[in-house]
This record gives C-alpha cells, sequence and structure tokens, in this order.
C-alpha cells in the first residue's frame, strides 16, 4: 500500500466512521477515529494500581461489558437488564484452531524498550516468564515461544500454568483451589479477578513498607495478571476475530479479501478502508430496511472497527522508534490508533502483522521474513539506537547462563575436593582445580558480558554484587592456593573457593529468579567513577573476610578430624592464611567504606550519616581491628582467629544484606524479600558451627596452643 | 652495653602509661563500639536517626534494649582516641618498619578528630527555590527560631531567638521595643486547632488558630512542628496572648513601640553573604519509565553586584565561600518547578580525605612490610 493511499485511508476512514455516518453504533459523545486516543495507559510490570486499575477497566470496557452503573454503553442498543456473567479477557479458540510455530528464533533480537533500557525480545520475553512463574521456562517451550504464543496466539495461553502465587491465603481468599507446583493458569483464575482487583485496591492503599507478605502476593499477582492481559491485546488489530467475520462472498470480492477468509483481522479491514468507505458512501442516508445484505455486513464491519479502535491499549510491547521524541518507542496499538503514527509506522505494523499471520498458518519461512523485514526497517530508523547496543552478546549471555553453569561446575570441583581430600590421590586435585578453572572461567565471561552490556561496573544492585564477590573471593583462594600448594596447604584454597562458589553464585541464581537483573539506575548511583571506586573497593573487602571465614570452617574441622603426625603444621600454615586474608579484608572494606564516605560526601554533603549500610561496613572494619590486635596481643591465637572470621562471615552477611532487611536508609534500593529468615537461619547455623568445634576442640582436639600439639611435631 | 632510656622509653615505662595503654582497655573500648554500632543501627529503625544518634553515638550512658547500659560511642571514641595519642607519643617505636603503623595511627587520629570537629562546627541546612526566586539565606532542618523583625525599606532588621532558650517561664526582652515576652508553653511537635479554648484567653494568632496539642516528637526530626504560647508585655499597655505554630505561611503583625514589626516561629535561618537565583531546573528520566536518571539545577550565583552561572546536579555540588550546595531533592507540579539544596559548611570536611588515603596507604605499607620476607620465606625451597 502507497504513502498517498494511506493519507486517503485515514482521511476516510475518519470521515466513514464519523458519528453522522455511524450514529447507531456509538455513544453520541464520541469522537472519530482521528482524535482516538489510546485506552488506559501502559500497565507497569511492577503493580501501580491507579494505572494497573486503568488498564484493566479499559479491557473490561473492551470486551463489551458496562463495568459500572451510569456507564456509556459501548454497544449501544444491544444491552438488555440482565445481568451477564463477565465474558473471558481473553479470546476464545475459534472453530479452526492456529498451527502455531516453534521456530520463533527470528523474534530474539527484536529491540524492545522496557524499564528504560532497549533490549532484545530475548531478554523481554525472559523476564516477563520469570516475574510470572519465577523460571525462564515453561514446559517444553522457552521463554520466546511462550512469548510468541502469548502474542500471537492469546487464545491458546489462557491454560498455560504460569502464574506463580507461594502465598496459599491468597489462593483462599481467591477461592482457587491450591496446586501442587503453585501455579495456576490464566482461566483458573479468571473467575476471581473481580475480587483480586478488590483485594489488590486495599493492599494499594496500605504504604509500601507496612504491607504484608499476603498483600505483596495480591498486588504481584495482580500486576502480573494485567501485564498478561495487555500483552495478549497487544497485536489484536493484526489477529483475526470473530468480530470481523465475512459471511457473504460478495462483500469478499468487493473487498478484495481472500475467498477461503472467515475471520479477517482489523489491518486486514483497514488496508480496505478506501473500498469500505466508498461502499458506507453508496449507502448514503438510506434506512436500514433498504440496505443490500452486503451493505448491511459492511455497515457492522465498520462498526466493529470504529469499537476496537476505541480501545487500543497501550502495551509495554514497545517497539517502534518514536517519531515524536528522541529516545521514546511506543507498542504497535499506540500506532495504530492514532493516524499520522500509523501512517509513519505503515510498514512497520504490516511487518507484525506477517509476522503474526505466519505464526498462526505455521509459515516459518513467512515469520522469518516479516521479522526481518521488521528489524531492517527499526534498524534503519533508530539506527544511532540501535548501533549502541550488544544484541547478540545479549542474546547468548540469557541463552548461556554462564553463572548456572559456573555453579555446576562449583559443585563438581566441591565434590571432587572433598574426594581428594578423602583419598589423597593427586589425579583427583588435578581434575577438580581444572574443573574449578573452567567454571571460574566461565564465571568471570558472564561478568565481562554484564559490563559490556551495561556500560557500567558490574556491581549496581544486590544481585550483581554476589557473582562479583564471589569472583574476587575466589581469586584471592586461587592465589593462596597457588602460594600454599607449594607447601602442606596444597587443597585448602581450591576448597575453600569451591565451597564459596557453591553458596554465593547458589544465592545469586535464586536473586536472578525475582526478574531483571539488568535494570537502569536511580540516580544517585548513576555515576560511574563513585559506583566503580566505592562499590569494588567495599566488595573486595567483603569477599576478603568471606574467603577468611570459608578459611576458618576448614581450618575448625581439620583442627576436630584425626589427622597425620604433620597436622599441626599444616593447621599452622591454614591460620597464616587466615590471617593474611583478614589483613586483606580490613585493608579493602576500610577503603570502600571510606570512599563511600566520600561519595556521600560528595552527593549529600556528609561524609557519615550512620545509614544502616555505612554501619554495617563500619562493623566488618571494627571487627577486622579486634580480630588482629587480639592476635597481636596474644588474647586469642589460630583457633581463636579460625572462630573470629567465621564470626567476621555473619558480620559480612549482616552488613551485605541484613540492613536491606531494616528498609530504611539511604542503601535500601536493595530490597531483600523473604531473605530475613534465610539470613537468620544463616546466623543461627554458623552460631551453632562456632559453638560446637569450640567446645569439641576445647575437650579433644589437638592443634597450635593445645598441649599434644606440642608432642605431636616432635619428630619433625 | 646499651644506651640509656630515652624519654620516651621511660615514659612507656611508666605504670600510667602501662595502665592507659592495657591492650584490655582497647580491644574492650573496640567491642563496645561494635555492640553500640550493631544495636545504635537497630534501634535507629524504630526511633529514627536523630534519636539514635544522641543517644547511641553521644556521650551519656545508653541503655541498650532497655536494660543493659553500655558508654555512648563519642566516649569510647574519646577512650580510643587518647590511646592512640598515648601509643604515639611513648610507645611506638621510631623505626622504618613501622612507619606504616606510624602513618595508620596518626592518620586515624586525624579521622577521629575530623569527625570531632563536624560533630562540633559543621552546619547543614537546605535552600529551596522555585524557577526564577533568588535565595540570600539557607534554613535549618530541625531547629527552629522565634523572628521578630521590622521592615526599613528595601532591608528587614531582624531578632531571631533560637528555639532552645524557649522554656516554660523562661523571659526574653525585646529591648528595641521596650517589650517582654514570657513564655507560656513552647512544645517540640504539637497539633493546632481552629477551636478556641474553653478556658482562659483567647490567642492572638495570625491563621485563626485557637488552641494547640504537644505531641510526641517525631522518628523523623524533621517532620516535628513545634507549637510556642507566650505572653507579650509591652509598658502602658494590656498584655496580649500570643500563639505561634511552625506550620504557620504568615507572620503576625503587631504595632510595637510605635513601629510595624513582624513575627514568627520558623526553621532556622542562616543569612548569606551571596546570593543563588534559580534559573532552570531539568529532571531526566529513563525513556519510557518514571525513574530519574538525573537531576540539575541551573542557577545564577550573584555576589558583590555582579554573577556567574553555576550547574549543580546530582554528585557534582557548588563550592563557594566554605558553603557547598548539593542538588538535594525537588518538587514539581502545574506551572512550577522547585529544586532543593542540601547545603553544607564544615570546617573539618577535608580531614576525612586525607586522613583516609593516608590510612590506606599506611595499612598497605605495613602489609607490604610484613608480607615482602613472608613470600620471600614461603618460596624459599
Amino acid at each position: 500500500m502507497s504513502r498517498s493511499l494511506l493519507v486517503s485511508l485515514a482521511a476516510a476512514l475518519t470521515l466513514a466512521l464519523s458519528p453522522s455516518r455511524a450514529a447507531d453504533a456509538k455513544p453520541a459523545d464520541s469522537a472519530g477515529l482521528g482524535s482516538t486516543g489510546v485506552a488506559g495507559s501502559l500497565p507497569p510490570d511492577h503493580p501501580d494500581i491507579s494505572a494497573a486499575g486503568a488498564a484493566l477497566e479499559a479491557a473490561l470496557g473492551a470486551t463489551g461489558m458496562p463495568t459500572g452503573p451510569g456507564m456509556a454503553d459501548p454497544h449501544g442498543g444491544f444491552v438488555d437488564d440482565v445481568p451477564h456473567p463477565r465474558p473471558s479477557l481473553l479470546p476464545e479458540p475459534g472453530p479452526v484452531p492456529p498451527a502455531g510455530l516453534g521456530k520463533v528464533g527470528p523474534l530474539s533480537g527484536v529491540a524492545i524498550l522496557h524499564e528504560g533500557r532497549l533490549k532484545p525480545m530475548e531478554t523481554f520475553a525472559r523476564h516477563m516468564l520469570l516475574q510470572f512463574s519465577g523460571r525462564t521456562r515453561y514446559e517444553k517451550n522457552n521463554a520466546l515461544q511462550v512469548m510468541a504464543r502469548i502474542l500471537f496466539t492469546p487464545e491458546l495461553t489462557g491454560d498455560y500454568k504460569i502464574f506463580l502465587i507461594n502465598n496459599p491465603e491468597v489462593l483462599e481468599a481467591l477461592g482457587v483451589a491450591p496446586e501442587k507446583r503453585r501455579k495456576y493458569s490464566y482461566r483458573q483464575l479468571e473467575k476471581s479477578l473481580d475480587k483480586l482487583q478488590e483485594l489488590a485496591q486495599k493492599a494499594d492503599a496500605v504504604e509500601a513498607e507496612k504491607r504484608d507478605l499476603v498483600q505483596k502476593e495480591v498486588l504481584r499477582t495482580y500486576g502480573n495478571l494485567v501485564v498478561y492481559l495487555n500483552l495478549t491485546r497487544t497485536l489484536n488489530w493484526a489477529l483475526p476475530s470473530p468480530n470481523y467475520t465475512v459471511t457473504l462472498p460478495e462483500t469478499r470480492t468487493r473487498l478484495k479479501l481472500p475467498a477461503e477468509a472467515g475471520q479477517v483481522s482489523f489491518w486486514d479491514l483497514m488496508s480496505r478502508a478506501p473500498a469500505i468507505a466508498k461502499v458506507l458512501e453508496e449507502v448514503g442516508d438510506r434506512a436500514q430496511n433498504q440496505r443490500s445484505p452486503l451493505e448491511t455486513e459492511v455497515i457492522g464491519l465498520s462498526q466493529a472497527m470504529y469499537m476496537s479502535s476505541q480501545t487500543l491499549m497501550a502495551s509495554s510491547l514497545m517497539v517502534l522508534p518514536s517519531t515524536a521524541s528522541k529516545d521514546g518507542w511506543i507498542s504497535p496499538p499506540e500506532a495504530v490508533a492514532v493516524p499520522a503514527q500509523l501512517q509513519a509506522f505503515h510498514d512497520e505494523l504490516d511487518a507484525w502483522h506477517g509476522m503474526a499471520t505466519a505464526y498462526r498458518k505455521g509459515d516459518a519461512e513467512g515469520f522469518a521474513k516479516s521479522a526481518g523485514a521488521f528489524k531492517a526497517k527499526v534498524g534503519n530508523r533508530a539506527y544511532d539506537q540501535i548501533a549502541s547496543t550488544h544484541f547478540g552478546l545479549e542474546t547468548l549471555y540469557q541463552k548461556g547462563e554462564p553463572f548456572y553453569w559456573s555453579l555446576v561446575l562449583y559443585w563438581l570441583a566441591l565434590l571432587g575436593t572433598f574426594a581428594f581430600f578423602l583419598f589423597r590421590k593427586p589425579w583427583l586435585y588435578r581434575s577438580s582445580l581444572f574443573i574449578f578453572l573452567a567454571g571460574f572461567g566461565i564465571h568471570i565471561a558472564g561478568i565481562v558480558a554484564r559490563i559490556i552490556i551495561m556500560k557500567r561496573p558490574p556491581v549496581t544492585s544486590l544481585y550483581e554484587t554476589f557473582p562479583f564477590v564471589a569472583a574476587v573471593s575466589l581469586l584471592a583462594a586461587m592465589v593462596l592456593e597457588r602460594v600454599y600448594s607449594r607447601k602442606r596447604g596444597v587443597g585448602i584454597g581450591l576448597l575453600s573457593a569451591a565451597l564459596l562458589g557453591v553458596i554465593l553464585l547458589s544465592i545469586a541464581n535464586r536473586y536472578a529468579a525475582e526478574g531483571d537483573t539488568m535494570r537502569m539506575l536511580v540516580a544517585v548511583l548513576n555515576s560511574n567513577f563513585w559506583l566503580s571506586t566505592h562499590v569494588i573497593t567495599v566488595t573486595i573487602g567483603y569477599s576478603a573476610c568471606l574467603l577468611a571465614g570459608a578459611i576458618g570452617h576448614v581450618y575448625m574441622v581439620r583442627a576436630l578430624l584425626p589427622g597425620d603426625r604433620t597436622k599441626p603444621e599444616r593447621l599452622r600454615e591454614i591460620g597464616k592464611m587466615i590471617y593474611g586474608t583478614t589483613c586483606f579484608g580490613l585493608l579493602f572494606s576500610f577503603i570502600g567504606t571510606v570512599l563511600g564516605g566520600i561519595w556521600a560526601d560528595q552527593s549529600w554533603g556528609r561524609f557519615w550519616g550512620w545509614d544502616p549500610k555505612e554501619n554495617g561496613a563500619l562493623l566488618i572494619v571494627i571487627w577486622c581491628i579486634i580480630l588482629l590486635h587480639a592476635k597481636q596481643w596474644g588474647y586469642i591465637r589460630d583457633v581463636g582467629m579460625a572462630l573470629g572470621s567465621v564470626f567476621n562471615a555473619i558480620v559480612v552477611a549482616v552488613a551485605w544484606f541484613g540492613v536491606n532487611l531494616l528498609n530504611v536508609g539511604l542503601h535500601s534500593y536493595g530490597f531483600t524479600e523473604g531473605a530475613a529468615t534465610k539470613l537468620f537461619a544463616f546466623i543461627g547455623i554458623e552460631l551453632i558451627f562456632m559453638l560446637v568445634t569450640w567446645v569439641w576442640w576445647k575437650v579433644g582436639g589437638t592443634g597450635p596452643g593445645k598441649p599434644a600439639a606440642k608432642v605431636a611435631p616432635a619428630e619433625a | 652495653m646499651s644506651p640509656a632510656p630515652s624519654w620516651r622509653q621511660a615514659a612507656a615505662r611508666h605504670p600510667l602509661t602501662r595502665l592507659i595503654l592495657h591492650p584490655a582497655i582497647t580491644l574492650v573500648s573496640l567491642l563496645l563500639l561494635f555492640a553500640l554500632v550493631f544495636f545504635g543501627t537497630l534501634y535507629q529503625t524504630e526511633h529514627g536517626l536523630w534519636e539514635a544518634q544522641v543517644k547511641y553515638f553521644g556521650y551519656g550512658m545508653v541503655l541498650v534494649g532497655g536494660f543493659f547500659p553500655l558508654p555512648g560511642a563519642s566516649l569510647v571514641l574519646w577512650v580510643l582516641s587518647i590511646q592512640l595519642l598515648v601509643t604515639m607519643a611513648f610507645v611506638l617505636p621510631l623505626k622504618v618498619p613501622k612507619l606504616g603503623l606510624w602513618i595508620v595511627h596518626l592518620s586515624i587520629f586525624a579521622l577521629l578528630l575530623g569527625g570531632f570537629i563536624t560533630q562540633l562546627l559543621a552546619v547543614e541546612s537546605q535552600m529551596t527555590l522555585a524557577e526564577g526566586e533568588e535565595g540570600h539565606y539557607t534554613t535549618s532542618y530541625q531547629d527552629w527560631e522565634l523572628a521578630v523583625w521590622e521592615s526599613r525599606g528595601d532591608s528587614n532588621h531582624v531578632f531571631a531567638y533560637d528555639a532552645k532558650h524557649l522554656k516554660a517561664g523562661s523571659q526574653l526582652d525585646l529591648t528595641p521595643y521596650k517589650s517582654r515576652i514570657k513564655v507560656k508553653a513552647y512544645y517540640r511537635n504539637s497539633d493546632a486547632f481552629t477551636t478556641q479554648a474553653t478556658q482562659g484567653p483567647a490567642y492572638v494568632n495570625p491563621s485563626g488558630i485557637g488552641t494547640i496539642e504537644q505531641r510526641k516528637p517525631d522518628k523523623e526530626v524533621t517532620r516535628n512542628s513545634p507549637g510556642l504560647i507566650f505572653t507579650l508585655s509591652e509598658p502602658g499597655k494590656p498584655d496580649k496572648e500570643i500563639l505561634l505554630f511552625g506550620m504557620e505561611q504568615v507572620p503576625l503583625l503587631l504595632t510595637l513601640d510605635g513601629k510595624k514589626v513582624s513575627m514568627q516561629l520558623r526553621l532556622k535561618h542562616y543569612p548569606l553573604n551571596f546570593s543563588l537565583k534559580l534559573t532552570d531546573f531539568i529532571k531526566n528520566v529513563h525513556p519510557g519509565t518514571d525513574m530519574a536518571s538525573s537531576f540539575e539545577s541551573y542557577a545564577e550565583l550573584k555576589e558583590n553586584g555582579g554573577s556567574r552561572p553555576v550547574k549543580i546536579w546530582m554528585n557534582n555540588p557548588l563550592r563557594h565561600e566554605g558553603y557547598t550546595f548539593f542538588q538535594a531533592s525537588f518538587s514539581q507540579g502545574p506551572g512550577f518547578e522547585k529544586s532543593t539544596f542540601a547545603v553544607v559548611t564544615n570546617p573539618g570536611r577535608l580531614l576525612p580525605y586525607i586522613s583516609s588515603l593516608l590510612v590506606f596507604g599506611g595499612m598497605l605499607l605495613h602489609f607490604m612490610l610484613r608480607l615482602i620476607p613472608f613470600i620471600r620465606k614461603e618460596a624459599a625451597p
């Protein structure tokens, strides 16, 4: 379709659907298509009830149901007084189910603006599915396949159990029977949508910090459903609909629709607007009973089109670089709703229509062609923006899940090192070391990929600190391994490294399940220099103290296990490792804390504000000073150092994310949901470990400082 | 034959020095500090930063959990500072291998000193300007004053009484106006009502407030709104019962000694020798979201008849004549944009910078001096 034709099309449709022509189809106070805004507002991923409510209201309006007393009735004249059950907000499957398509790879690199960042569709799809279900797959489908289903064949996704609801009280309130896997389909929840909305409104009225778990879960579930519904409607205009059922062959001929077409789409008719306008013109002011069947059908179709045009909602699928502002992007329905945008984005919209049609036919080739055409078009239009992205790398990062695979390898290395300590076979040590290093390589590659993709230091959120701290402490552990493996400490560094790697990356992977880990930063953090210096040094401090803690565990276990005659010397070596690592930890914790103070002085004008996070870092510094001085002055020996550094690991955990649980202060951006129990469990276990090993050692253990130890090395 | 001990060595062996420097005192002090920071942080979540600072980081005793007494953090820090001083004066050997330790301990002392100077002398205030507005003074966050002023031509002559002096029963002389104020009640936090008190005299008030009631001071000290009731006596005239409330926008207008005088209970003002005029405030967001990516204020700095444009934005404050202006906050509404700056004067500002760099350097030096021989030994076959 040519440009000039489009202009006349928009004008024709505006004219054709103006109130005088379609008076029996629409409320008298509505304006024509030309001034149609976008109904509802963008539903947020994180529930903002007013916006979400508006979106849902708009969605309810779109079904033609009166949403409240005195509402203008969108179907004018068709409503009776009989109360209806609410029809589904999701399209019902038609008589001929769409074929669907498995090969949706070409969609992967489509650019989308989401949460302030331009990202590939691959990331968006994963983020959405994670947000809904806590997983990046659904049954045999990957996230991109699920996203394609939701967009192109929404009617088939109603039974997908993709909504995770953890809290049984929420289910009870909604009257939904609990499922074993805690996942529910839209159709299961739809019956309780009114109730859910009511609960969400109540929960939203409560201040964010004061909401209880149930309220948070209600808001999360509600937000997810709104986002899902919104996504299912994004391409409504491109999908065949029962509203546009063409029954008469002569209508098909007149509008040049394919002969086999039963249901067509808004877009199909839109591109035939001049023909429709012509028919409407011919009808003129003729009364209803004087119209031909063709004319009646075409008027019906134009009325349906008008209705649809009124319910186009903005969607989170912002894939069109807006011509209106420099870095604003809009979603397809927004473009369809405004003639000027429709004209500007005609080719892109046509490509989406092409993708939808091909997808529903199961035509992989056609799908790839349309997706390619779309990407090429956007690539030209938003050249600067696309050029500064790294979609290839990001897709690889998302699909490759580097931190998951390094976790797997660290587990293997940990088991191998245990086996080495049991059987003392050099090949076990070598293969564990090799596996560990392979995992470490992947781990580092993941961090580097994030730096390149986000163009910022890899420590901007609580999540990101886990892989980073893990990397630093593992590196330090490997240095220790290198230094001590020549002597009697072989394997100690490796064991500590694998242990820390497993723990820290497990936590990181748990966090990753909470959603997108590549978010944009709030203004005060948007400063690369301070971010890099303060956060990196302070997390290096964390790393060293954690490593000292890990070695402390190894020391205590070794001190209690029955050992050979060289054991006291080995223990002394481990003691030196703890001492050195604590010194290192003090150095970096201190400088990191002070750099934080300097950053605060630069940003807020005070060096120290007794903010919980600052205090947490200070606690680490004080504890390290206590340990080093107590050791220096002979108040504690190696065992004291070992136990003290285990306690240091608790201090680090409290400073690192414990203070985030307090939910006050300037650092509360990293608030962690439901982590309190795990933190208390960790503290409890560590305290018990300290107590048990200390008592045991007092009673019967060996090691430097114990009389037994002094006897053993006599031979050496 | 060993040389005679120097005065330093003699002093170091003195029983008093030994007592002061007893390692147990250091360790206990450090442990106390650890506990205070930990419990102070917990306390802060319940009672707000201001109270936590006063209680845990001050000089007095604090009852942790309501029963366990600990000395305040400032006291503990003084003990540690004295130990540091004595250590450096008499004990720490004047030898090259101890250079790192010297630097560390000296600069930690400087750090503590910086903290002390800040605690004593730093003034934090703020300035909120609408676009086009010019500010000649900054305003305290939480300290209040009773201001009495008289307009003479284009300037105001202001007398301000710090609210610290306002206590029930206290008297203030308004000498220039030959009058006297006798405070009947001052509440740090209060609520105001338009209803008149059923008993006692009707109060004079510019905004129609009839009574105030005392409230518990808020967790956030900046949320307090004080209330003041006093009797104003002027010779030859009947006494006036006056009520002033912190949230009032308009001052009370009076005629005293034949002069037109304004009176207001307001957040303390700090006059500046220069002025700042906000020309433009810009908030940038990440595309497609409400999330701010930066805040920027463009202003004119006016002084001695001249002016220059300045830009204040996140992490990039304006420093001028000992004052530092930080982009702190903003408000937007239909037709207006306001920008709020945090304003700080702190003579000890540079000490933490210098001392912490030195601590880092010193620690690095010390650990290196110990690590190198250690690694040599370890690496030896």
